[in-house]
């Protein structure tokens, strides 16, 4: 069974210069310890995504359409204000490129620990106490006892990305959003929170949703990877389809314009050209049309739609040869 | 070798001041003793993690912070901040006056260096700067913000170039760019590293684009420079321990490949630079430091032509940390 | 290399969005409307005063009617016409005091922020010193020290909202300052001044203009506050915080006399004040697209 299933997500935003169309249309969804990569460049959609899962787009500004959006057998849409509050804290964690969104720096972290603790799972002062060492102690934080007492910023950025993740998983949430979690971190420290995640995965069973646009990342934690390209997925399937028999000329463009560190010399860069579209004016056709070395004239006509590729890979592009 | 820029031993410590009244009271050891050199025409990149001085070195280098130890040589003689040293900043947007045109940055410098005189002369070096970063000429009247950060980028790259310098710094050039426009510039760096003849020092914390574009590489760790070597030297065959580690943190693009490499994970964070512990740097995070790398600092050691390492451990690496990237079996691939 | 084509985003000009969220203020349109009115008046005063405002026209304290519109007053002079030739003195001295105090200040606060070390501190402690008086008192010290009249309360006026200038720019050429772009101004061989002049002051005007537009109705208010107390302009010069103060004994008698300067008065700084909101939200740095 699916734990969280997004149809036809749409996603507007009103700004100073018109409607800016931030998603147009997509669909997700996600297994139990399983774990979805949504790639994209900025400006692809992909953050505005997960926050749009989450309901935490500014009402003021965004428009959110879905055709559904359901987890763990719920429809979100049908929540409340009030109900979908208490699910974020409890049943969806979040973890953030910047760990002090979610960090209050006026208390300690003991105490914004325990308060999850109480609040959420009735837990007594005392015990939400232990909780919280225990939660430090499980994201990797030496002398968690006595950490308690510290307040953020008394942490090194690494350690309280870490914190962040302890805050996520307090209530052992059945799926993780991390957006870019590992983006403002060194690749050392990367790889000690790529690693944690993969540990408390294990651990929990919990599906990660992980928003980012490194493809490194992508290989190296993703089950499955779902491409993102001016607010429309462009391609998705299981991460060794999407690296190995790439479908999408986007896809292809974005791995092949990473420079690989295990080849001893990948001869001369093949960049691609242009920049991505601005979504306050996209074309009717492909959107990636403008920039792609295969462009024919009938990818001008309208978006493709997602085309099954292989087993478990769908690519959006009139090249795609669907197989049955 | 012939040298273009040569640091000795260079250092730069910022005093640390603790409350008032009672003044200078140690110092952050950003660059710690740096001997370097680069030749003209090639590409010196700098690798490090965060704090680990390589920026401060860069802006040393082309006289943003002044050096409180060591020199600086350029063509063996001292270095003074000069317009043959320029830099590309980090931050496209923040490195372009918001308010000054296109046209306007690009000529500024072309002007007030003498580089040609008459405004008809120096519109026309306006225009064919332009187009050497591959910018059209209707963006002369226009402002930074009508740009997406690669051109911004450009932008800056064409303000060095105005300045015709022979040495250029790039500190994170590429790495506030998504990654299909890194890699447009960091073509264009090369083309014009060939037209030109230039030298870069190019600083990143991402080792993608710095392998791509570097002829050597320096790898730095709390203001020390722990390892340098030519790149597929380095790539292929690293002999400091921080090295490998590095090396094996960076996740590479391809999820086969991820599943049958072995990683180093190393524990904790960098260390501050404002009290940095005896004996290697490294060794508090070492995953294979023994007594020595404790109390002894290492001795740079040179392991092959040109590969010079400070690990006491260099000759026994490839058993201790066993291979990460696998270069040979994954070269193959695709 | 292939000249890539430049594709950006509808080409808005700074000034135009600037222009558009300006006008999308009520009370900013309002404010100018009143402001600009005020001004056409002080360039038309002769045309529009009925009367010359020194002459005694009618017989004292006439209250409001059809030949005198806003009466006479305690010595038969006609009170609009008298508004009406105030609103040069008055608004001027608003203007000449703020662009003094201004340009001072702008200097000051751009050479300490830039600059630092003895400079930030000589000059920060000075603009401190002033700003521990009320701009009021502070104002009357130096007329005391310079003698009561109109140029001197300029001046008084002036060295009063200077301190506000001051630091105000020292704090944004703080933030400026280590912006890499001045450091790329300073590499490709800017000299300071012309850092200070092309790459700093520019970057700041916007919030300056904002705080001199708030600064005039400021000024004009200190400036009839003197001038009420006796230490602007003398009689019969006719000020408005003069004509106030002239009329105010006789406020139960004929409140004409004090009260239409008043509003005059009022009227001009609550328009700076609107005025002044307005370009704030206009050209506020965060709020400027890109």
């Amino acid at each position: 069974m699916q734990l969280l299933e997004l149809e036809g997500l749409h996603v507007a935003f009103s700004t100073d210069r018109g409607e800016a169309k931030a998603v147009n249309g997509i669909d997700l969804s996600l297994k139990e310890s399983e774990t979805l990569a949504v790639v994209g460049e900025s400006g692809s959609g992909k953050s505005v995504t997960a926050l749009a899962i989450l309901g935490l787009l500014p009402k003021r500004t965004a428009m959110v359409r879905a055709d559904a959006l359901r987890f763990d057998g719920r429809d979100l849409m049908a929540l409340s204000e009030e109900q979908l509050r208490a699910m974020r804290g409890k049943d969806i964690g979040m973890v953030f490129q910047d760990p002090m969104t979610s960090l209050n720096p006026v208390l300690t972290i003991g105490r914004q620990l325990s308060e999850i603790g109480e609040v959420h799972l009735g837990m007594t002062r005392a015990t939400a106490q232990d909780h919280a060492a225990d939660l430090l102690d499980q994201v990797g934080i030496p002398q968690a006892k006595a950490r308690l007492r510290d307040y953020p910023h008394q942490f090194s950025g690494g350690m309280r990305q870490r914190v962040g993740i302890a805050m996520a998983i307090a209530c052992k949430p059945k799926l993780l959003i991390a957006d870019e979690p590992t983006t403002a971190l060194d690749v050392t420290v990367q790889a000690q929170v790529l690693e944690l995640l993969a540990e408390l995965q294990a651990e929990m069973r919990m599906a990660i949703m992980l928003v980012t646009h490194d493809l490194g990342v992508v290989a190296r934690i993703a089950d499955r990877v779902l491409v993102m390209y001016a607010g429309s997925v462009v391609e998705t399937g299981s991460a060794e389809a999407v690296f190995s028999r790439t479908g999408m000329p986007y896809t292809r463009a974005l791995l092949r314009s990473v420079p690989r560190l295990d080849q001893a010399d990948e001869g001369p860069l093949r960049p691609i050209r242009g920049s991505p579209p601005d979504v306050m004016r996209l074309a009717k056709g492909c959107s990636f049309a403008p920039r792609c070395d295969l462009v024919e004239a009938r990818c001008h006509l309208g978006q493709p739609p997602l085309a099954r590729c292989g087993p478990d890979h769908q690519a959006a592009c009139v090249l795609v040869e669907p197989t049955a | 070798m012939n040298a273009l820029i040569e640091l000795r031993d260079l250092a730069v410590h910022f005093p640390v001041h603790r409350g008032l009244m009672s003044g200078t009271s140690g110092a952050i050891k950003a660059v710690d003793g740096v001997t370097l050199e680069i030749a003209r025409g090639e590409t010196l990149g700098l690798v490090g993690e965060s704090g680990c001085g390589k920026s401060t070195l860069g802006r040393a280098v082309v006289g943003l912070t002044q050096p409180t130890g060591g020199t600086i040589l350029i063509d063996n003689k001292p270095m003074t901040r000069d317009r043959r040293v320029q830099m590309i900043f980090q931050d496209p947007s923040a490195s372009l006056n918001p308010r000054m045109t296109v046209g306007a940055a690009i000529a500024e410098p072309v002007r007030l260096n003498g580089l040609r005189h008459g405004r008809a002369a120096v519109v026309a070096r306006m225009h064919e700067l332009l187009d050497l970063v591959g910018l059209p000429q209707s963006a002369t009247h226009r402002y930074p913000h009508e740009f997406s950060g690669g051109q911004r980028q450009r932008v800056g790259i064409a303000r060095a170039l105005a300045c015709e310098p022979d040495v250029i710094v790039c500190d994170e050039a590429v790495s506030a760019l998504d990654v299909s426009i890194q890699a447009q510039i960091v073509a264009l760096l090369e083309d014009l590293q060939g037209r030109l003849g230039l030298t870069y020092l190019f600083i990143a914390h991402d080792l993608g684009a710095l392998k791509h574009i570097s002829h050597r590489v320096a790898v730095m760790y709390l203001g020390k420079i722990v390892e340098v070597a030519p790149k597929a030297e380095l790539f292929a065959n690293p002999r400091h321990a921080y090295t490998r580690a590095l090396l094996s943190a960076i996740p590479v693009p391809d999820p086969m490949v991820e599943r049958q490499r072995k990683r180093i994970i190393l524990s904790g964070d960098i260390p501050s630079p404002a009290n940095p512990t005896s004996g290697c740097r490294f060794h508090t995070r070492c995953p294979v430091a023994i007594d020595r790398c404790r109390s002894d600092e290492p001795d740079w050691q040179e392991m092959s032509p040109g590969h010079h390492t400070a690990c006491w451990r260099a000759n026994e690496l490839v058993e201790l940390m066993p291979d990460a990237l696998s270069l040979s079996t994954s070269d193959a691939r695709r | 290399m292939a000249t890539e084509t430049l594709d950006v985003g509808a080409a808005e000009r700074p000034v135009r969005l600037a222009l558009g969220r300006y006008f999308s203020h009520p009370g900013a349109v309002i404010g100018l409307i009143i402001l600009v009115c005020w001004i056409l008046v002080t360039i038309l005063a002769p045309i529009l005063a009925p009367y010359n405002p020194a002459d005694l026209v009618a017989r004292a304290r006439q209250p409001p009617s059809a030949d005198h519109w806003l009466g006479t007053d305690m010595l038969g002079r006609d009170v609009l016409s008298r508004v009406i030739y105030g609103s040069r003195i008055s608004i001027s001295i608003g203007f000449i005091a703020v662009l003094l105090g201004g340009i001072s200040g702008v200097i000051l606060g751009l050479l300490a922020g830039y600059f630092g070390g003895w400079t930030d501190t000589v000059i920060s402690r000075f603009v401190d010193a002033l700003l521990a008086f009320p701009s009021i008192l502070l104002a009357l010290v130096v007329i005391a020290a310079l003698g009561a009249s109109i140029q001197n309360m300029m001046i008084a006026v002036g060295i009063a909202t200077l301190p506000d200038y001051a630091r105000l720019v020292r704090g944004t050429v703080l933030a400026i300052k280590s912006q890499p772009y001045v450091e790329a101004a300073r590499l490709v061989g800017n000299s300071h001044l012309r850092i200070l002049a092309r790459h700093i002051l520019i970057n700041v005007n916007a919030p300056i203009v904002v705080l001199a537009t708030l600064q005039i109705g400021s000024a004009i208010l200190i400036g009839a506050g003197l001038s009420f107390l006796g230490l602007g302009a003398q009689p019969p010069t006719p000020e408005w915080g003069l004509m106030s103060a002239e009329g105010r004994q006789m406020l139960q008698r004929a409140w004409w006399i004090s009260t239409f300067p008043g509003v005059a008065i009022l009227s001009v700084v609550i328009a700076c004040n609107l005025v002044g909101d307005g370009l704030r939200s206009a050209l506020d740095p965060k709020m400027r697209m890109g």
